[in-house]
């Protein structure tokens, strides 16, 4: 039983694994400027570490097991980066 | 043996009102580490605002000077942080399950991503100092300069705190506290973290 549980949870750290490789590589495809013009790619890179950065937080760190206010001020941290960097790009792009 | 089926219906029904037992919340590491890190995650997210506005300025330099920048040094970089976390939170669960035996491998293994993303970064530095890019050449190498490198002193830092975890996980006669392997492994995640707002904001964006 225990090590039924040790293998999903190794399964699952692989697949978040994997998630980020996809996402950094998204990144890279949209830095590129392949289909979106104007502000569209710094929104969508930014976004794209914000999600990265929560699944690190959440799987990584361990934060999903953590009291809810941990896991607020963490997610919190994260959308106010967010907000910041793509908020002065649109207001000063 | 009606008796033993509704016996057995009734606890059947009785374990699906059970409700699921949820693990307690748990906070990894001491709370001062989680003091010390979020105090640093606020003033990196102070230098990613700034740079942003001042990007905002003189949006031309910094994007010549961005195109000077290697994506591949930098994505090399990011894997590898990202590599060393997956390593680190592995060697964690088996500090937890309590087969420490195996857990200074994993942490060994997140010591020399750790020491590929220096060798890296030395390499990136030379690259550009030996081109005469220096923090005076304009605002952007400014910011490129300092960020990379309060970001590499928080590696060495962490590398230092893996090497701590590597000889901690080895003495199989006194297990260590899981307290402090977790606390330790959340510092080294945060230098990950960093990383993952840095790479998109000075190599992409």
């Amino acid at each position: 039983m225990r090590t039924t549980v040790q293998n999903n949870s190794e399964r699952s750290l692989s697949l978040v694994f994997v998630g980020l490789l996809l996402l950094t590589g998204s990144s890279l495809w949209l830095a590129e400027g392949h289909s979106f013009s104007g502000s569209w790619p710094t929104v969508l890179i930014v976004t794209i570490a914000g999600a990265k950065l929560h699944l690190v937080g959440m799987h990584f760190v361990e934060l999903r097991h953590a009291p809810l206010a941990l896991k607020l001020i963490f997610d919190g941290w994260i959308v106010a980066v967010w907000g910041l960097i793509i908020g002065l790009t649109l207001i000063h792009g | 043996m009606a008796r033993n089926f509704l016996t057995s219906a009734y606890r059947l029904r009785l374990s699906a009102q059970e409700p699921v037992s949820q693990p307690r919340p748990h906070v990894p590491g001491e709370a001062g580490v989680w003091v010390m890190i979020f105090g640093d995650m606020i003033i990196f997210g102070l230098f990613f605002a700034i740079f942003t506005y001042d990007r905002a300025s003189s949006r031309e330099v910094f994007a010549r000077s961005q195109q000077t920048l290697s994506t591949a040094i930098g994505l090399v970089n990011t894997v590898l942080l990202l590599a060393s976390s997956l390593f680190v939170v592995v060697g964690v669960r088996t500090v937890r399950s309590g087969k420490a035996g195996c857990a200074p491998r994993f942490f060994l293994l997140a010591l020399l991503c750790g020491l590929g993303f220096a060798v890296d970064k030395v390499l990136e530095y030379s690259d550009k100092l030996g081109a005469g890019i220096t923090p005076m050449t304009n605002k952007f190498y400014m910011y490129y300069y300092i960020f990379t490198g309060i970001h590499a002193l928080h590696l060495v830092i962490g590398m230092c705190v893996l090497v701590f975890l590597w000889r901690i996980t080895r003495k199989t006669s006194r297990p260590p506290k899981i307290t402090l392997v977790e606390g330790c492994a959340s510092y080294w995640h945060l230098v990950d973290l960093l990383w993952i707002v840095l790479f998109p904001l000075l190599y992409l964006i």
